[in-house]
């Protein structure tokens, strides 16, 4: 071992409590480094094998395909495989509790689908189907393999249902049934390509085209998403009948967005890293400078003065980062393991799929790759938090650490200070925290960057607000409506127009429900549909008009965001308003003042009505609805029929679970009618965003730690450094009140300067993280929330850690005598 | 006269067994008001220990110290820092001025830390006889050897201390520095009737002193 190694090791030893602080720092970053790619690729890895497994290698169908295009596709050479499924019929069921549908699948969509049966085979001849235990039951029917069962079904063409024959099948094979079709009621049985030919006529089939593309490995999936688009689009295929298999494209194609969050937050923890190291040495340097002027004076260089900081800042990470990686990869996997049991993902399948994977260890959660990038990633932190002090103490001469009385650096103009008439504990703070600018301003620096990393993180957690979601969907407390349904000629009491015609939500039924203990109000929304034609489209297109009343016109006042509500078309009763969203995603041309014509659905009849654009808003669309809104009074002077589609019902506190319970009751009589309570929609909302706030309040907290350890080391050190000046200021009648209440004011201005910049630049930051988020779509955030008490956290958080650290440091700063702080002058 | 300061068999011992160190052995002296006593012996003999405890930066293991008849240490922590402000002022061999503030600042500090308003008039009287003037925005970094120490004077006389305590003020200094400083010293605590106990190995500088205590081995001989 050379000489400078091993001072390298003797100064490790002599600098515990600063290479202590360092190594924390050091091992969170690697810990951090380790912890989120491991947990995140493991997350994937168990994601991505369990969608292969039970998503079929498809990467994208068409609907609605006609027969002539179907063919085409087959045909092209941009796919490797396209396969045809249609929907022959649906079997008849009494009630609409459960539902079957019969399809039938053409070889290479078959095999696509990857379905596989229980027992049996698949359906060659016109009469044999493959049914599920599930489905026999709910249809009410008995049956095995080779069994003939006799099936009443609704022949269905493209968006409708004809009326029912009965038809006899014998069983050729039996399926599983899925958990969630039992519980949804949702069956799906499989008939033969013979069958499909013979029930729908030449000319009126309706495909769904499955298909996988040619030579698309090592394509980003947005491009895969593109070219699937772009190829429909010249088959004349409409952009809503376009889908891409997403999830499986996910899984098995890099998604660009995701390796750049990664890289972001990656690149945020070795920002941190690197201030929180810089700044310990930083402070932690100015007590060395004559040590290093000694090694100087007595012959050492300054590239060995150099690889001395080095060495020992390595020495450092060498214990630091194993253990950091160690507790990082037993954390991540731990996290993959809670996360899963948590059953935080939506999708319920999928999560059990991945616990079956990690149960039989199936999947990799260890991977090599990310410890080394890791220990990498921290080591090249620590290097770059070492490149200024290793050039600083290379500068430091002998005579310069000789002459050297800890007063920072030597002004270089004039040399002189204008300084007060009077001093006082308050003025001697100032004067103090003066005396180096510069590294005052890198400490609230360093401090502030996590802090702003800590607001911007709690503003989106705080944004991703489950009540947010909720509202989209349920505006007051209970919420009653209707299911329609077109083309159902079994039913034609659940076509739109007919509900309209004979209305359940009837005004008798509100008085009682109005009339329930607890309910507040009952307010009535309209709703239709509009067929309306733009240029651009050469066929009719229908979008949902609704109408509100005064009320729920007031609130909607805060959302517009062009145009008006006082405009006069909308009192006239000619005016509507646009929702922002889907004027963006599908009729981004329309604007404030455009006229427009409509057909407005009115029982029977179809009302030609010409309206102008008065204002767009960007509300919820339980407010503002799927398309756009008017007037309640002006749509009822407009139609005839009760077009009542909605009852937003407030309930008083406490009395919602009794009030829901009778207004079930009093709408479970109506077959169409059903109601939503905000408790149970805002549970599921909850459930979908815990995912994402899990992780994002648990980087907060790693964050919070890295920030409060920064500012702890750099309260030591500011204490620690002027040990000798602190022991004169009391020789001098300083009390230990006064050096209390110096140091307290000194650390009240890094508490201040820190949350200044944390929660002044963090709100800023926070806000057009905000802005980003909610034009982007991003994890359901619409409404700002300020994380008021995130930043009320930070605020006492660093407080008490300030107050904590003074009282602390003065402890042991009390522990030496008033003569052995003066003394310390080496 | 009087007596304003006054030890009374007064001991520190450091270590243990074979290795204790007798650093004050039952010492008592006493200085009058006014005057300009100088205790002198080699280094390891005491003197700075015994300072210290004048001071009250240091706590003896017995004996008493009594400053215008206070038993300095029946004082607490607290109160002794406030006895200290007012009634003692430091000058230390490396100057111990505080590298933030200037000079002026430097000099009028303890009277700030006792909360006290500063007597512009008076404290610029100082700085004239300190020769100073000049240099009041400066900052100690800027400042030679001697000027600095002369700061430190102008400190401890700011707030009028009953005395005033200097440990080898001229230590750092080179010889003909070494006089100027001295001369301004005694001049000063004779303008302002203040009472100087200054310690020092130079018995060249001690022969300034009205009187001179000589210790050896942690007891004073002479």
């Amino acid at each position: 071992m050379n000489v400078i190694t091993t001072a390298a090791l003797a100064n490790l030893k002599k600098n515990k409590s600063r290479n202590i602080l360092i190594g924390i720092a050091i091992g969170l970053t690697a810990f951090l480094l380790t912890l989120l790619p491991t947990m995140v690729s493991g997350q994937l890895s168990l994601q991505f094998q369990a969608v292969n497994e039970l998503y079929p290698p498809v990467h994208g169908a068409y609907r609605n395909v006609n027969e002539k295009t179907a063919a085409r596709l087959s045909e092209d050479e941009s796919f490797e495989t396209v396969g045809l499924r249609e929907t022959v019929g649906q079997m008849y069921c009494e009630d609409r509790e459960a539902v079957s549908v019969m399809l039938a699948y053409d070889d290479a969509a078959l095999k696509m689908s990857e379905i596989e049966l229980k027992k049996g085979k698949f359906p060659e001849r016109a009469d044999e189907i493959v049914v599920s235990e599930g489905t026999l039951k709910a249809m009410g029917l008995e049956g095995d393999i080779g069994d003939k069962i006799k099936v009443p079904y609704q022949p269905s063409r493209k968006d409708r249902l004809l009326k029912a024959v009965e038809r006899e099948f014998t069983i050729s094979g039996m399926t599983e049934d899925t958990q969630e079709s039992l519980e949804k009621g949702f069956f799906s049985t499989m008939v033969s390509e013979e069958f499909a030919k013979e029930t729908v006529p030449k000319g009126e089939h309706n495909y769904e085209a499955y298909f996988q593309l040619k030579d698309i490995d090592g394509m980003v999936t947005k491009k895969i998403e593109k070219t699937i688009r772009l190829i429909g689009e010249t088959y004349g295929i409409k952009e809503e009948d376009i889908t891409e298999n997403s999830t499986y494209l996910f899984a098995n194609y890099v998604d660009v967005s995701l390796y750049a969050g990664l890289g972001a937050l990656i690149a945020a923890i070795v920002l941190s890293g690197i201030l929180t190291i810089y700044s310990i040495y930083y402070v932690s340097m100015l007590d060395k400078v004559q040590e290093y002027g000694r090694l100087r004076a007595i012959g050492a260089t300054k590239v060995q003065i150099r690889k001395l900081v080095l060495r020992e800042g390595f020495a450092v990470a060498a214990i630091a980062v194993p253990i950091g990686i160690i507790l990082g990869l037993a954390g991540g996997v731990l996290l993959i393991k809670v996360i899963l049991e948590a059953n935080v993902n939506a999708d319920r399948i999928l999560t059990e799929e991945m616990k079956v994977i990690l149960a039989n260890k199936e999947a990799r959660l260890v991977k090599w790759w990310i410890l080394a990038l890791a220990a990498a990633v921290s080591l090249l932190t620590v290097y770059l938090s070492l490149l200024r002090p290793m050039h600083k103490a290379g500068r430091i001469t002998a005579m310069e650490a000789l002459r050297y009385q800890g007063d920072g650096k030597a002004v270089k103009k004039g040399n002189e200070r204008r300084g007060y008439k009077e001093m006082s504990i308050l003025k001697l703070t100032a004067s103090n925290l003066g005396r180096n600018k510069r590294r005052t301003t890198v400490t609230v620096a360093a401090l502030g960057v996590t802090g702003i990393l800590f607001v911007v993180a709690a503003t989106l957690c705080c944004c991703m607000n489950a009540e947010d979601i909720t509202r989209e969907e349920i505006r007051k407390d209970i919420k009653v409506t209707f299911d329609s349904e077109q083309g159902d000629e079994m039913h034609p009491e659940w076509e739109l127009s007919a509900i309209q015609q004979k209305n359940p939500m009837s005004e008798e039924l509100r008085r009682r429900i109005e009339s329930i203990d607890g309910v507040i109000s009952v307010e009535t929304r309209l709703g239709t549909v509009a067929d309306i034609r733009t240029s651009k489209e050469k066929e009719e297109s229908r979008i949902n008009l609704d109408g509100i009343d005064d009320k729920a016109m007031k609130e909607l006042e805060r959302y517009v965001t062009k145009g008006s509500l006082d405009d006069p078309a909308l009192k006239n009763g000619t005016g509507v308003v646009c929702s922002r969203r889907s004027l963006e995603l599908e009729y981004p041309d329309w604007d404030v003042g455009d006229t427009l014509l409509l057909k407005v659905m009115d029982g029977k009849s179809m009302r030609k009505r010409q309206v102008t654009i008065a204002a767009i808003a960007d509300a919820p669309t339980s407010l503002i609805g799927y398309y756009m809104i008017m007037p309640k009074a002006a749509l009822e002077d407009m139609c005839r029929e009760d077009l009542t589609s909605n009852w937003d019902i407030a309930v008083e506190k406490g009395k919602e679970d009794t009030a829901a319970k009778e207004i079930g009751g009093l709408i479970s009589g109506e077959e169409i009618l059903y109601m939503k309570t905000f408790s149970e929609v805002n549970q599921q909302s909850k459930d979908s965003i815990n995912f994402m706030l899990r992780g994002s309040y648990g980087i907060l907290l790693v964050l919070g730690l890295i920030g409060i350890l920064n500012l702890v080391n750099t309260m030591i050190n500011s204490v620690h450094v002027r040990r000798k000046e602190l022991g004169m200021l009391q020789a001098i009648g300083m009390s230990g009140r006064q050096t209390v209440c110096m140091l307290w004011l000194e650390g009240l201005f890094y508490t201040a300067g820190t949350l200044a910049v944390s929660l002044g630049l963090g709100s800023t930051i926070g806000y057009a993280a905000y802005l980003w988020a909610k034009d982007g779509g991003i994890m359901s955030i619409r409404n700002y929330h300020y994380p008021a008490l995130p930043a009320m956290l930070l605020a006492v958080i660093v407080l008490a850690v300030q107050i904590l650290v003074t009282y602390f440091v003065n402890r042991s700063f009390k522990k030496l005598s008033l003569i052995e702080r003066i003394r310390f002058a080496d | 006269m009087g007596t304003i300061l006054k030890t009374v068999n007064l001991v520190k011992y450091y270590g243990g067994g074979e290795n204790q160190v007798r650093a004050i052995d039952h010492t008592s002296i006493e200085v009058e008001n006014g005057e300009f006593a100088a205790i002198v012996g080699r280094s390891g003999s005491g003197k700075s220990t015994l300072l210290h405890m004048l001071g009250g930066l240091d706590r003896p293991d017995d004996g008493e110290v009594l400053i215008e008849g206070q038993n300095i240490f029946s004082l607490k922590d607290e109160q002794l820092a406030v006895f200290r402000r007012r009634k003692i002022g430091f000058i230390f061999q490396d100057y111990n001025l505080i590298p933030a503030l200037n000079v002026w600042e430097n000099i009028v500090l303890p009277l700030g830390l006792d909360g006290k308003r500063v007597n512009q008039d008076f404290v610029m009287g100082i700085v004239e006889n300190i020769e100073l003037e000049k240099k009041l925005k400066s900052l100690p970094s800027t400042l030679s050897g001697g000027q600095k120490q002369r700061v430190a004077i102008a400190r401890a006389l700011a707030s009028r201390p009953a005395i005033i305590l200097a440990d080898e003020p001229t230590g750092n200094l080179d010889s003909r520095t070494e006089m100027e400083v001295i001369s301004i010293l005694k001049t000063c605590v004779r303008k302002y009737g203040q009472t100087l106990v200054m310690i020092t190995h130079d018995e060249t500088i001690a022969q300034m002193a009205d009187r001179i205590m000589v210790i050896e081995d942690g007891k004073v001989v002479r």
